[in-house]
């Protein structure tokens, strides 16, 4: 795991984000990232958080020692191999790892400092784009090396300021807020925010090897109903009170 | 050439009234379950897309809820081969009443005999990855073995899709835009073949909206597949239909082979 220390970051998308985002994504129409919107500041406090997607070999661990039968897992090739993150479909699956664990999912706003860090920056290494530092949309395996999921851990020059590998592409990371689209509208806490009391599923982040450019920037967040997006999580557990 | 275009597609409008009586054309739309899209947007665009069609004088039945499956696949069954273009628009899921879940049934499904006549019967698919399925039923298996194509696949976000001449003429509505599920034209094989790519990226090998058909069996035109877009999937699929229809004759074989022919002089 990855050391996340207490102290403020900005979470969220800005004005000039948007104005940027015109340029990168000039044929996306602007709404698409209203749900993240507007950015503020939020304070969370010190915690550790997977370097890592959980991996099937952690997964099958934890089901062989518990029977548990989750919901949806895609135990099938390609998205089977050991090293390769978890495909675990349902939120509920990936809350019963994390229990089994001793850990717990993340919040919204703890994933999304630990992918970005403190500065508002668009992807884990920066603003920019490169389609060289995830594993990311690549139906060919030409420009990430992969043509779906690759093993955890394969793109270090992606890693997030904290070190969190993969926070960009590979699976989407499910966390433990509820999804409602103007929930940052709604005034929301901005210390340790914890998501609405309910909506409409889950939280996802990060996006996923089939998507690419604006899926992927670590303030993108999609609930609902999830369709064909393949998702995964990591885990976190609070640091010890003094650090 | 584009004029020339316009001028067929006008002809075929005019002719639209007298083909419909005649061909018993017809359109389900299904927004029971919805991928993608949520069910009151989709409810939405499917009630624009009905108007639109009426307006044109085409036969729509609009099943809006998922206790209607059964009756969609009802519908597909006795569409199926009656010698009518007959089009069903889904928006995002591929009911299993007409698909049985898990690819457990792989060939012969209602869903594939609707597309294996020379009726030209088609599936337009809306939001998510075509006959994808909630909640991963079929992965991508539905969309392979609807095609007889192995390893066909529909990944690819945010792919830009510029318009077409073609694009503009047959839907008016239709503006450049990002598809996160493109069909792969690069991927077609067996007798599939494009009939008209109405959106593309630049070099081709991505495309929606596009018509792509089983020589001359059925066709699929995935249309407007984007991960909750607000774009006008209503209007965009009912231009399409509207124009697909104007161009199916009285005796499709002779008719058809006339207007594609002309439609490909004109690429």
């Amino acid at each position: 795991m990855v050391y996340v220390p207490a102290g403020e970051f900005l979470m969220g998308t800005s004005d000039a984000d948007i104005e940027h985002f015109k340029e990168i994504f000039p044929l996306r129409d602007i709404a698409r990232f209203d749900n993240e919107r507007p950015q503020r500041s939020v304070f969370v406090d010190a915690f550790y958080i997977d370097k890592y997607e959980v991996t099937n070999k952690q997964y099958k661990r934890f089901l062989a020692e518990t029977g548990y039968v989750p919901k949806q897992y895609l135990d099938y090739p390609p998205h089977n191999d050991p090293n390769f993150p978890a495909p675990v479909l349902e939120w509920e699956d990936a809350v019963a790892y994390a229990n089994w664990a001793g850990k717990r999912l993340p919040t919204e706003a703890e994933w999304e400092k630990a992918a970005r860090g403190t500065d508002g920056r668009h992807w884990p290494w920066g603003n920019e784009w490169d389609g060289t530092k995830l594993s990311g949309n690549d139906g060919t395996g030409l420009k990430d090396g992969y043509k779906e999921t690759a093993p955890v851990g394969q793109f270090p020059q992606g890693a997030s300021p904290y070190g969190a590998h993969d926070m960009a592409g590979n699976l989407w990371e499910w966390v433990s807020d509820w999804y409602d689209p103007n929930y940052y509208r709604s005034s929301p806490p901005n210390v340790n925010p914890k998501g609405p009391q309910t909506g409409d599923g889950h939280v996802l982040k990060g996006g996923g090897w089939a998507e690419n450019l604006d899926f992927t920037r670590c303030a993108s967040r999609l609930g609902g109903n999830p369709g064909s997006l393949i998702r995964g999580f990591r885990c976190v557990i609070d640091a010890p009170s003094g650090e | 050439m584009r004029n020339i275009f316009l001028s067929l597609t006008l002809i075929a409008l005019m002719a639209l009234p007298l083909t419909s009586v005649f061909a018993a054309n017809e359109v389900a739309i299904y927004t029971g379950v919805t991928q993608w899209i949520s069910k009151a947007a989709a409810d939405e665009q499917a009630e624009i897309c009905v108007g639109m069609l009426e307006d044109a004088g085409i036969a729509v039945t609009w099943y809006d809820s998922d206790g209607q499956a059964g009756d969609l696949a009802d519908w597909m069954e006795s569409a199926t081969g009656d010698d009518g273009l007959d089009i069903c628009v889904l928006y995002g899921d591929f009911p299993p009443e007409i698909y049985p879940q898990g690819n457990t049934q792989t060939d012969g499904s209602i869903a594939e005999t609707f597309i294996e006549t020379t009726d030209g019967d088609t599936f337009i698919n809306h939001a998510d990855y075509m006959f994808w399925g909630l909640a991963g039923r079929n992965r991508e298996g539905g969309l392979q073995n609807m095609m007889d194509i192995d390893g066909i696949v529909m990944w690819d976000d945010d792919t830009p899709m510029k318009v077409t001449a073609e694009g503009t003429a047959i839907s008016p509505t239709l503006t450049d835009y990002a598809s996160d599920r493109p069909f792969h034209t690069d991927q077609l094989d067996g007798d599939w073949e494009i009939e008209v790519s109405l959106a593309q990226n630049d070099d081709g090998t991505r495309a929606d909206p596009i018509i792509v058909r089983d020589g001359n069996l059925g066709r699929l035109i995935p249309a407007i597949q984007t991960a909750n877009g607000d774009e006008p999937k209503g209007a965009i699929a009912a231009e399409i239909i509207t124009w697909l229809m104007s161009t199916t004759p009285v005796e499709p074989a002779a008719k058809l082979s006339t207007t594609w022919g002309a439609l490909k002089a004109v690429r």
